[in-house]
């Protein structure tokens, strides 16, 4: 045995070693969701075809989100003119289209076409789909206002034939809570949590999607579902005794 | 002055006074741990249908078992360890006694209080959101003041503890050893943590009371606190380890006390700044925020692997020393017949679970579908029970009966426990996963939905429960066989001898690997399971963009 120090008991090695996790990071950018900071944006797309992420958040900034009471004004609006006689509130059908509701705010439109010519109208948007899912989720959740040009996303989405979904939760349920939506046709899911703090998830079978809302915040979510099927709707932040009955349902036909 | 190398001698010499603190403090640690696995088992049950509580006392017992197990079973068990290690590094009575008295009566103010506002109000879980206190104000502000109490109770003990190793340093010229370094790292972060706790719970303490406004922020408050309170006993666990090195196995570290105090004060440069994952799902958060969030998180994982290197290439290479041959023939060299052995062998395993479960969750697209999912408590009793509780019940296991002066009873059982907890953790948090995976929601009392959601959770849920039953009953054995000597019961012993630790020169020489090939296997398996998470994530039927806020 020699009299020098083993490799594997040098402190140099030892330290180095203990960085070992961090080349996990190595592999989050390999799949597409590592923030590539070296190249700012990363432009190597990744999965908008068949996978998730893409599309926009909301357009923050607190002070511009409606206030809970005309939240409510505007679930209200949405219902009335959706609703089916089984009690389903369908977006898109039966609409008076184009008609704003109070909000101002509200894109809500038939949608048009099938799903490819969705995507094909997708156009711009499209490229910024990839921008943002190769940025990770970091690049979907919109700044403030203030850092973007204001028709940068959602906007330009509603007229691209994106179909505008209220969906309010509060203690406890959600209103409304029977939705019946179209596979293949992108949604903006437009939700707020009106009395405390609920989360909006949906049960898609294998997983979910999760969302927590803070009381007062609207938040937006493109959702755009790719199987027809029954699911669930539930509310993932505690919010009082009956947390476990808030649900609701979404027929995507 | 002679050095300290064992601590469980150590603490035999220290003054009846600190003795009886210690006790006292270990009591409260019991108590709480008591309280909160026989809470967490109800829960459990609840959850698997097998006991249909009304929905107020379901969560009413789920609060108990946040309130009790983490912040009070942590708290009392960290702070009587901590104290025990300063008292044996400085060699003599505790400095500012006072305080430490002072503060294990807000301790167990503090507990009371929170048991009282979760039993007399509404059930706010153990993060007490103001949003879901409706008209009980006035048990949520006692509820809140029990956070308060602790917070001072830890305030002080900790101030204690510092004060102590001050006062080691100036004995020893000058020079703290590295675990007393560790030690006051350790005592700043807990300090750390009590500042937080306070700012996090006297806004909803005024509000309840009309004193002020309504805490919108508390989320946010919440999010910091959590975090700083959650690595804490990460820390605590391989402070543990290091400091029973000497009496367990022989050794100290090889490395010298420089690196591991380097290793230590990593603890206090990463965990403070690395809160953000915790809040990927909250609406609005800005791309950079998100960007640095994550890959700070992976930075986390230094200290702790950095420790673990540390001792287990000490361990390795000392035995070889001694003679140990093949590739683990250092491992049988260890005294595996001590139950505080077996379960810190066992914790490390449990660590490398949790810890590949963790790094999936820290990904924050991951964490965009699995965070509020029962993914976070599945794999996170790994890291609580598995191995940090294992890991503080291992340091009682040789503290206690010191104090006391008697033995344990049932060696041979207690050294089963970890064992057999851990055959439960692995179902009950295989179950919580692969239930998380499929979306189900953490902190619901059944998640049967009137027959909406998939079948597949209620049958994960019942092996929730069956899990359950052993890590309860492991638990329980273990606080029932601690109880014993604190209460005078049990054979006494005399004084157990002294450690003797070789020098570590020779030790230098020989090969040490397994620790890198650990940490590699580990890393291979965070690989793993985040690829696995991916491909999940990809064959789900709806495309999303993230929740943005207004
Ligand atoms: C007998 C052993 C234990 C059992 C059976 C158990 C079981 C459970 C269950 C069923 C939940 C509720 C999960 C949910 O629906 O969200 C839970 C939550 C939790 N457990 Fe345990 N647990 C045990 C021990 C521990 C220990 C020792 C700790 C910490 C040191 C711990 C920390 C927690 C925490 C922090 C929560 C989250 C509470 C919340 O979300 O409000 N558990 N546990
Ligand atoms: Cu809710």
């Amino acid at each position: 045995m020699s009299d020098k120090p083993s490799f594997s008991t040098r402190r140099g090695f030892v330290g180095i070693s203990s960085l070992a996790v961090l080349s996990l990071y190595g592999l989050w950018v390999g799949l597409g969701a590592g923030p590539n900071i070296l190249q700012g944006h990363s432009d190597e797309g990744e999965d908008s075809d068949g996978g998730h992420g893409g599309g926009h958040g909301g357009h923050g900034g607190a002070p511009q989100g409606p206030s809970p009471e005309e939240f409510r004004r505007q679930v209200e609006a949405f219902v009335t003119r959706f609703r089916q006689p089984d009690g389903s509130v369908a977006p898109g059908f039966l609409a008076g289209a184009g008609e704003a509701s109070d909000a101002g705010h509200d894109h809500s439109a038939t949608p048009r076409g099938d799903a490819e010519d969705d995507h094909a109208k997708m156009g711009h948007t499209a490229d910024e789909h990839a921008a943002h899912v190769a940025q990770g989720v970091a690049a979907q959740h919109h700044p403030a206002d203030a850092d973007h040009p204001p028709a940068f996303a959602s906007e330009a989405a509603a007229e691209e034939g994106t179909v505008d979904v209220y969906l309010m939760a509060y203690q406890w349920g959600f209103e409304p809570s029977f939705l019946r939506l179209e596979a293949g046709q992108p949604y903006r899911f437009r939700m707020m949590a009106v009395d405390s703090s609920h989360g909006a998830a949906i049960q898609l079978g294998s997983g979910s999607l999760i969302t927590r809302l803070r009381q007062g915040v609207l938040v937006e979510r493109e959702i755009t579902f790719t199987q027809s099927g029954t699911f669930m709707i539930y509310c993932t932040v505690y919010c009082g005794v009956m947390h476990d009955r808030m649900a609701g349902k979404i027929v995507v036909g | 002055m002679a050095e300290t190398r064992s601590l469980s001698v150590a603490v035999t010499a220290l003054a009846p006074a600190d003795r009886r603190l210690l006790k006292i403090l270990f009591a409260g640690a019991l108590a709480a741990l008591g309280l909160g696995l026989l809470m967490g088992l109800y829960t459990a049950l609840a959850r698997a249908g097998w006991l249909a509580p009304d929905l107020p006392t379901g969560y009413r017992a789920m609060t108990l078992h946040g309130v009790t197990v983490f912040f009070y079973w942590l708290t009392f068990a960290q702070l009587g360890i901590l104290l025990a290690i300063a008292a044996a590094e400085s060699g003599a009575a505790l400095a500012g006694r006072g305080l430490a008295w002072t503060g294990t009566l807000f301790l167990f103010l503090g507990l009371g209080a929170s048991l009282a506002g979760t039993l007399g109000g509404a059930p706010l879980l153990y993060d007490g959101s103001p949003e879901v206190v409706g008209d009980e104000r006035g048990w949520a502000f006692v509820f809140d003041l029990g956070y308060l109490a602790l917070a001072l109770g830890l305030l002080l003990v900790a101030g204690c503890a510092i004060l102590t190793l001050f006062r080691a340093k100036r004995a020893h010229g000058s020079e703290w050893s590295s675990l007393a370094f560790g030690a006051v790292a350790w005592a700043g972060l807990l300090m750390v943590s009590a500042v937080a706790l306070a700012n996090a719970f006297l806004p909803p303490a005024r509000w309840a009371m009309g004193w002020g406004a309504f805490p919108a922020d508390h989320a946010t408050l919440w999010h910091v606190l959590f975090h700083n309170m959650h690595y804490l006993p990460l820390m605590a666990m391989v402070l543990v380890w290091y400091a029973l090195m000497p009496e367990l196995a022989g050794t100290g570290s090889i490395l010298g006390a420089r690196f591991s105090k380097i290793v230590f004060a990593l603890y206090l440069l990463f965990v403070p700044p690395t809160s953000l994952y915790h809040m990927f799902l909250e609406p609005g958060l800005k791309p950079i925020i998100l960007v640095l969030g994550s890959m700070l998180s992976l930075f986390i994982s230094v200290p702790t692997v950095a420790a673990f290197l540390v001792i287990v290439v000490s361990l390795e290479a000392q035995a070889r020393a001694r003679g140990a041959r093949g590739p683990l023939g250092w491992l049988t060299r260890l005294d595996w017949r001590d139950p505080a052995m077996r379960a810190i062998g066992w914790s490390v395993i449990n660590l490398a679970l949790g810890g590949t479960f963790a790094f999936v969750l820290i990904q924050e697209k991951l964490a965009g579908l699995l965070s509020d999912t029962f993914f976070v408590p599945g794999y996170f009793h790994f890291l609580t029970i598995g191995a940090v509780s294992l890991t503080l019940l291992a340091a009682l296991m040789r503290l206690v009966p010191a104090l006391c002066g008697r033995r344990l009873p049932a060696i041979r059982l207690l050294g089963h426990l970890p064992a057999l907890i851990t055959l439960g953790l692995l179902v009950f948090g295989g179950a919580g996963i692969a239930a998380g995976l499929a979306g189900m929601p953490r902190r619901v009392l059944s998640a049967s939905y009137d027959g909406l959601a998939p079948a597949g959770w209620n049958s994960l849920s019942v092996w929730i429960g069956i899990g359950a039953l052993p890590m309860a009953l492991g638990l329980a054995v273990y606080v029932v066989a601690l109880a014993g000597p604190l209460l005078g019961l049990g054979q006494t012993r005399s004084a157990l001898p002294e450690a003797k630790l070789d020098d570590p020169g020779p030790a230098l020489l020989r090969p040490a690997w397994s620790g890198p090939a650990a940490v590699a296997l580990l890393v291979l398996a965070m690989y793993g399971a985040t690829w696995f998470a991916f491909g999940w994530l990809r064959a789900l039927p709806a495309v999303a963009s993230a929740g943005g806020g207004h």
